[in-house]
């Protein structure tokens, strides 16, 4: 088994309700609370779960795209091997790459070596912190089924984010990749991530009448 | 990524001790009994024990949680850091029980040549074990490379033997002219070896696209929110600014005087200050490589979060804060 959480590109509006809710969650529960020490002094605090925004294109043909990136849950995790005392590892019943708070001696090598840049150092407990694919939520027998995903998953507006397991040829997440050609942030690192995006498809550009001349006349 | 002081410290003089216990037994073999007689080689192997031992010392500020040093033999068998606890404890181990034959209970030559070699090889195994930690990052683009290993034993190599000349020359007062001439031809083999490994860390840079951070190489996007924390990355150390061409350069400046320097000095010493002053430019110079290894080095997931991904477009328009 291997749980993960499949974004749609072409949904995701970059409203960072994922990112909101990740926070929200995290620093309320009990366990894995993300620090947030000073948050009305100073922002700059740690996120399990960021939106990227990035902008592509000139005018007209502009467009925006937004990546919400959190841990990935690799299936050859490189931040597993390179912890010297066993705190990061990964489940094997469910894929879910951990990190144990105890064991951790806050080395940092963990964070270097993932290539996604979504682990975290926080600096007033000493140990390195990143998303756990609400863990907590998604094991917690007391909650109905339709709860038991992760905060990102359920808060999202637009039903970019789908989770499931991705060994099962039959489940949605698995489908979802291969019928719509699901793929992995740089592959060519060899982590094998887990998590996956659905490429956005491509939009006709709106040509007016004006420009419209212009472009075949500038063709041929 | 973020250059730390424990880091630079704990390699800088784990590297400075393996150059001192290497000449050391080096000239064991070459200098033979009378050299194995003299005061020099327990001068050399205290130095080189508060060398490593120093380098010890830093490596404990780097961990922010002590408590779990216990379980960091763990995973002997993947990480690296586990196997560079247990070959430099050797190491440093190797070093004192050095000090004790050379300097408390002296044992005969052949037992105390023995020794010193077999602590240099235990130095060269942890110096390394200390850079596959490095090299064998897939994401850290500019240190996964073959420079890596020969370029950090290198330089390690060289200013301690460096250390290990100026301390000769205090303690024999003899211009020790085979051994600087021996150290020129090394740096100079070094600054080719830094050469190529700076190109290796342009190439690095020149890697990291924008269009990859969205999954489609070749197409050019700019980054316009890295929903992250403002610079330095205070929770994301891996990832820094990326160095100007300007501070680039005003790091490079100072090594490439602080090698210079050295060589200049260990081509006309004769005197013990002389030498001194050499033993402190090739200190400046391991500080100013570790500094710019650490400071210049790409991490892949800085198209995510810096601005200093390779592309035509204009800089990022987020907001300075």
């Amino acid at each position: 088994m291997q749980l993960t959480i499949i974004t749609d590109l072409n949904k995701c509006v970059g409203c960072k309700s994922c990112q909101v809710s990740c926070k929200e969650h995290n620093t309320g529960g009990s366990f894995g609370p993300v620090p947030d020490q000073d948050p009305y002094a100073d922002p700059d605090g740690m996120w399990w779960n960021r939106i990227v925004g990035m902008e592509g294109g000139e005018y007209p043909d502009a467009d925006v795209l937004y990546l919400p990136k959190a841990c990935m849950h690799c299936y050859d995790a490189p931040c597993v091997p390179v912890c010297p005392t066993g705190a990061s590892f990964k489940r094997e019943d469910n894929g879910v790459v951990l990190v144990d708070y105890e064991s951790c001696i806050g080395c940092q090598l963990c964070m270097w070596a993932c290539p996604y840049g979504v682990r975290e150092f926080d600096e007033h407990h000493g140990v390195v912190k990143k998303c756990t694919l609400c863990i907590d939520r998604i094991e917690d027998e007391t909650l109905a089924p339709e709860d038991r995903q992760p905060a990102c998953v359920q808060s999202c507006p637009t039903h970019a984010r789908t989770y499931g397991d991705l060994d099962d040829p039959d489940s949605k997440v698995a489908r979802l990749v291969a019928e719509q050609r699901g793929f992995q942030l740089l592959p060519e690192l060899g982590a094998n991530p887990a998590v996956h995006y659905l490429p956005r498809r491509p939009v006709a550009s709106a040509v007016d009448d004006d420009k419209l001349d212009t472009l075949l006349t500038g063709s041929y | 990524m973020r250059p730390t002081g424990p880091l630079i410290l704990m390699t800088g003089l784990q590297g400075l001790a393996g150059g001192v216990f290497f000449v050391l037994a080096a000239l064991g073999w070459v200098a033979g009994v009378p050299f194995l007689h003299s005061a020099a080689p327990g001068f050399l192997a205290l130095v080189g024990l508060l060398l490593v031992g120093g380098g010890g010392l830093a490596s404990t500020f780097h961990m922010h949680r002590r408590a779990a040093a216990k379980f960091i033999l763990r995973r002997l068998k993947s990480s690296w850091l586990s196997r560079e606890v247990a070959t430099t404890a050797p190491f440093g181990v190797a070093a004192a029980l050095s000090v004790l034959v050379s300097v408390v209970h002296p044992v005969a030559p052949g037992v105390e040549r023995g020794l010193f070699t077999a602590t240099a090889l235990l130095g060269l195994l942890a110096m390394w074990v200390t850079a596959m930690i490095y090299a064998t990052i897939p994401a850290m683009l500019s240190w996964r490379t073959p420079m890596t290993v020969p370029a950090m034993m290198g330089t390690g190599l060289v200013a301690g033997g460096v250390w290990a000349w100026a301390l000769l020359v205090v303690a024999t007062r003899a211009s020790e002219t085979g051994l600087a001439v021996a150290l020129v031809w090394a740096l100079l083999v070094l600054a080719v070896l830094k050469g190529v490994q700076w190109r290796v860390f342009r190439r690095a840079r020149v890697r990291v696209e924008s269009g990859q951070a969205m999954g489609m190489p070749g197409r050019l996007y700019r980054l316009a929110d890295s929903g992250t924390s403002r610079t330095p990355y205070r929770t994301q150390p891996q990832v820094w600014r990326p160095l100007t061409d300007e501070e680039r350069q005003r790091a490079r400046g100072p090594l490439v005087l602080a090698g210079v320097l050295t060589a200049v000095l260990l081509m006309v010493s004769a005197s013990s200050p002389v030498a001194l002053l050499g033993a402190v430019t090739a200190a400046a110079g391991v500080y100013y490589e570790r500094w710019l290894f650490f400071a210049d080095a790409t991490h892949s997931s800085s198209i995510w979060l810096t601005s200093g991904a390779a592309s035509p477009w204009e800089p990022t328009r987020t907001p300075a804060p």
